[in-house]
């Protein structure tokens, strides 16, 4: 019988495993709707086992997975670096728009109170080119005589006087500024009624000339046109006077300007659609002269 | 004795690193090592041990998978028995035929795994999905079953070497001797 038994050993062993697995595995399932159960000794004991051991067998993997996590992570940064920065740039591109446009409504504001105190006919132009000869201080502005644009007709900005229409031709024309050498205008400090002639000095700076030893003329004052020349209309601001000297040898003060409208970032500025009676008689053009100042501010002579 | 005892701690090993596995890859591409252990088993050894070990490790599979305590035990000592009976019946030593038969068992392990749930009163799902999952898992034993066969067998040589010194010999006087 034992000698059967062992000869049969593996048959019955694999028969007693089959009721026993297929035993415990119904009675595991009948007391599953019963709720939650504490594990017996055994498997609670394999599972203390398992979970440190297959923590520890996790950890390189966990490694590995957060390496490949952190580089994906890097990935998506930079890729949303990039997108942020494209962001970035237009945010950048817009608020640069809307501040050209808060720097326009500020220029157009001053440009309406020009307009209002001056009261003379304006025509706007843009400026195309500028120094085109390093002797000469000018510019060319893209209107000439087809938009009536003549020359000896002052240019201005809101700013102040910018120089003279010199030279027309039918769609472009070319202005002398206030700084070049053969630039002169009659002009008066505004607080002290000063007078004497603003002359260009090819730089960046004018010089106010034949003013007497003991005219009052102080650093800050205003300059602005006195319209006794018969080209300019009274009342254009200059500049300020940033130097005024006396003594030595000289009867006249020496005095210096600094221009109120800054010619290196000159983009717009204003054609005064007017010219002196002396001019139109000059260049003979009377049957048809410029119109005049209606008021307010205009030609003093 | 020593070369079950040390499959089967291998087969523990093996679970527990495949449970770790699943966190990095998906479950259908990792292969049921201790089922190909189960099958280099039955192989290379084909002993009550073995089964027992067999039974064993299924029902630690249990235990640590949550399923109903016995039902990988079950497959695991059905699955042997298979293997045991192709053993005898097949020339199983070339890795292709191991191969084979790793594939093979492990789809019907698969199947009655399958039907084993449902009849405890789990939804049998046997569609394209459930398919291709099985597929891939016959392949995977495929290839690491020529491997797992492989170990196991030099295991157990290992383990015979070792203990034949100390085995017993018949005498022919009919004592037996150490």
């Amino acid at each position: 019988m034992r000698e059967l038994l062992y000869r049969f050993r593996v048959p019955l062993l694999f028969v007693t495993l089959v009721a026993l697995t297929t035993a415990t595995m119904l009675a595991d399932r009948r007391s599953l709707p019963a709720g939650a159960k504490d594990l017996p000794f055994v498997s609670g004991a394999l599972l203390d086992v398992a979970v440190p051991v297959q923590a520890a067998i996790s950890a390189p993997f966990d490694f590995v997975r957060g390496l490949f996590r952190r580089y994906v992570a890097l990935k998506d940064l930079r890729t949303e670096n990039e997108q942020l920065r494209g962001r970035m740039a237009q945010l950048e591109e817009e608020n640069l728009q809307y501040r050209e446009a808060l720097i326009a409504s500020e220029r157009l504001e001053r440009i309406d109170k020009m307009r209002g105190e001056t009261n003379l006919p304006m025509l706007p132009a843009e400026v195309a080119s500028r120094e085109l000869s390093p002797w000469y201080r000018s510019l060319l502005i893209d209107r000439g005589r087809t938009n009536d644009v003549h020359a000896g007709m002052p240019a201005l900005t809101e700013d102040g006087v910018v120089g003279l229409v010199t030279a027309a031709s039918p769609h472009a024309a070319r202005i002398m500024l206030l700084l070049d050498r053969q630039s002169a205008i009659d002009a008066m400090v505004q607080r002290s009624r000063t007078r004497g002639i603003v002359r260009g000095l090819g730089g960046e700076q004018l010089e106010f000339e034949f003013t007497a030893e003991n005219a009052d003329v102080q650093v800050g004052d205003t300059v602005m046109t006195s319209g006794l020349g018969g080209v300019y209309p009274k009342g254009l601001r200059i500049g300020e006077v940033v130097l005024a000297t006396t003594g030595g040898s000289r009867l006249l003060q020496h005095v210096r300007i600094h221009p109120s409208v800054d010619f290196g970032r000159l983009e717009q500025l204003f054609v005064v659609l007017w010219r002196s009676p002396t001019l139109e008689l000059l260049s003979g053009d009377l049957d048809n002269p410029a119109p005049a100042p209606s008021g307010g501010a205009g030609p003093g002579s | 004795m020593i070369a079950v005892l040390g499959l089967f701690v291998l087969g523990l090993v093996a679970m527990v690193a495949e449970g770790a596995a699943t966190s990095f890859l998906p479950p259908a591409l990792c292969p049921d090592l201790p089922l190909l252990l189960v099958i280099g088993m039955a192989l290379n050894l084909g002993s009550a041990r073995a089964l027992l070990a067999s039974a064993a490790l299924g029902y630690a599979a249990d235990i640590l998978s949550g399923a109903p305590l016995g039902q990988h035990a079950l497959l695991h000592v059905v699955v042997f028995a298979a293997a045991s009976a192709a053993n005898r019946s097949l020339e199983l030593r070339t890795p292709l035929a191991q191969a084979s038969l790793a594939g093979v068992l492990t789809l019907l392990n698969g199947l009655l795994l399958s039907l084993v749930a449902s009849f405890l009163g789990a939804t049998l799902v046997l569609d394209f999905r459930f398919a291709l999952q099985l597929a891939a898992q016959a392949l995977l034993s495929c290839i690491f079953g020529p491997l797992v066969c492989a170990l196991v067998e030099a295991v157990a040589s290992r383990t015979r070497e070792e203990e034949a010194p100390r085995r017993s010999v018949p005498l022919p006087s009919g004592r037996r001797a150490i």
